[in-house]
């Protein structure tokens, strides 16, 4: 699992460099939606993906991305939801 | 020779360009998470009505206030250059130009937008923005803003780059910006990963969360939350890098521009600089309008790896909308967005339009470039300017080859002098290209090879 930790790319999302330590546990401890995008030319990431994460796993960090605002209304909600059960 | 063109004050755009009234293949409304158009007020907890109802505007022209154009004049406008130097270096006939945004207090392009969304929201009565920040550069912009506007300012900081990059750190609290790292203890959404993973990085996705989190939940409804890429009203606020351009273009005796290069990530310095350049394409001129990113993580000139993963998904392209049933076809322009999602959808459409043509780059040509610009322009520049840099430098050129006069620009969206790590990398020789595996590309096309097309929404005039 940590063979490539210290492999080094620049992260778009971010605007820094990075390890690839971060990329795999970047979304709640498994790996950003981002990381075969960003890695697929320079390891064997889908090989690393498909021995490391189970199908749901994969499915759940890959799935497909809503338009920024439709996700910001979801935040909002959320946001909503978590202000109400704060006492 | 002329090398910078300025304008005056009283010569700056007063009027920013809204490219949304001249897509020749209009946007649909955006819709919301139960497949309803959003409307308004459901946006209203985050931004202010004045902001959202620019964001939906169809207007062509936009008025901007005077109160904003004098902040914008403490470096506005910017310098049109001509790299002589780079021009001789490269014994091109093209005569090249470029704005220069890195002259900005926070130096980068950003703060147009930062002021503008800062000067909006003061004038609706709010009190505190809050915004989320990787590296900084957003975050440092809209510090600068809102204390020049006289706004609180909250910055969640994702806590990898919070430790990695204590200078922009320290550039917002110098603006006077509280700058959190991310997860907080600050917010419900940070306590909760906090406890359940102590010693997490943080993400965007958590800041995010962090920061809307405490602009809905001030009962005073004083706080909102400001967003510095993507969104429509974004993109809008740039568009004063081109329209100056244009101007200045002209007072440096040139009437035609051939090429038009801008780097993209969300897309707003791109648009800031090419929308106004694309109003001139769709009424018939000829420019080739070229927005440029990295091989690694693009977004415009490959489709994203996660489609490979449709069905395990169990959603496609074509049916983000799970929600909805596996019937449900989006409207055209959402597939289209969704291909270059994280992209703005108003540069997506462009894309599929054919106005705009964009273009990948390997990063050692792209440092290659941004060292040339160094050593004959003398800027430093970001490491995303260098992805336009690059391919200013393809097309001059092609332009000697070709025996040509052009005449191009590009948009020097930002100095890197706090971003010097990937220059120490190249100088050091630590950084490498990989060839793109051919094969694997090929495997994940065959991927999304039995899928249905989007049906896009285009004429096809270009």
């Amino acid at each position: 699992m940590n063979q490539y930790d210290n492999e080094r790319i620049y992260c778009r999302r971010l605007g820094h460099w990075l390890t690839f330590n971060y990329c795999r546990q970047e979304n709640s401890g498994l790996p950003c939606r981002k990381i075969e995008d960003c890695w697929f030319e320079k390891l064997p990431i889908k090989k690393f993906l498909k021995e490391n994460y189970k199908e749901e796993e994969i499915s759940y960090i890959f799935k497909v991305q809503k338009p920024k605002l439709t996700s910001i209304v979801e935040l909002i909600e959320q946001a909503k939801k978590r202000s109400n059960k704060t006492p | 020779m002329r090398i910078k063109t300025v304008l005056s004050e009283s010569e700056i755009p007063k009027q920013w360009y809204n490219l949304a009234a001249d897509l020749p293949s209009p946007l649909q409304p955006p819709l919301g998470p139960d497949g309803n158009p959003i409307s308004p007020e459901m946006l209203a907890p985050v931004f202010p009505m004045n902001l959202i109802e620019q964001e939906v505007s169809q207007e062509r022209w936009i008025d901007i206030p005077e109160g904003i154009l004098n902040i914008l004049y403490k470096w506005r406008p910017t310098p049109l250059h001509r790299a002589k130097a780079l021009e001789d270096y490269l014994g091109t006939p093209a005569r090249i130009y470029y704005k220069n945004e890195g002259v900005s207090p926070p130096g980068s392009h950003k703060p147009n937008t930062a002021v503008a969304q800062a000067w909006y929201n003061k004038e609706f009565g709010i009190k505190k923005l809050t915004t989320e920040t990787g590296a900084g550069q957003w975050g440092s912009a809209l510090a600068f803003a809102c204390s020049i506007v006289g706004l609180g300012c909250k910055v969640y900081m994702v806590r990898i780059s919070f430790d990695q990059k204590p200078y922009r750190k320290t550039m917002m609290q110098t603006w006077g910006a509280n700058c959190v790292a991310s997860p907080s203890e600050e917010t419900k959404a940070g306590r909760d990963i906090l406890e359940k993973m102590p010693d997490t990085p943080g993400s965007l996705g958590i800041a995010i969360s962090e920061a809307i989190e405490e602009a809905v939940s001030d009962t005073k409804g004083e706080t909102r939350y400001s967003l510095g890429s993507v969104l429509n009203h974004v993109l809008l606020h740039q568009t004063i890098i081109g329209l100056e351009a244009k101007k200045q273009l002209e007072k440096a005796g040139e009437n035609k521009v051939d090429i038009v290069i801008g780097c993209a990530g969300g897309g707003s310095n791109f648009a800031g600089t090419a929308f106004p350049f694309v109003n001139d394409k769709i009424h018939g001129e000829e420019i080739e309008i070229i927005p440029v990113e990295p091989t690694s993580c693009p977004t415009m000139t490959r489709a994203p790896f996660a489609y490979d993963h449709g069905d395990t998904a169990k959603m496609t392209p074509l049916l983000p909308m799970h929600s909805l049933g596996h019937d449900f076809i989006p409207p055209p322009i959402h597939a289209g967005g969704l291909r270059y999602h994280g992209m703005a959808p108003l540069v997506s459409q462009g894309i599929v339009e054919g106005l705009l043509t964009p273009r990948a780059l390997h990063q050692l040509e792209c440092y290659e470039a941004a060292i040339t610009f160094a050593r004959t322009e003398g800027i430093i520049c970001a490491p995303e300017t260098s992805h336009a840099i690059a391919v200013t430098i393809q097309e001059a050129k092609k332009a000697k080859e070709e025996g040509k006069e052009k005449v191009i620009l590009f948009n020097m969206s930002g100095h890197g002098l706090m971003d010097l790590t990937g220059y120490q990398s190249y100088l050091a020789g630590k950084l490498q290209d990989y060839p793109l595996p051919e094969e694997e590309m090929q495997k994940s096309l065959k991927g999304i090879e039995g899928l249905p097309k989007p049906k896009e929404a285009k004429t096809g005039k270009w």
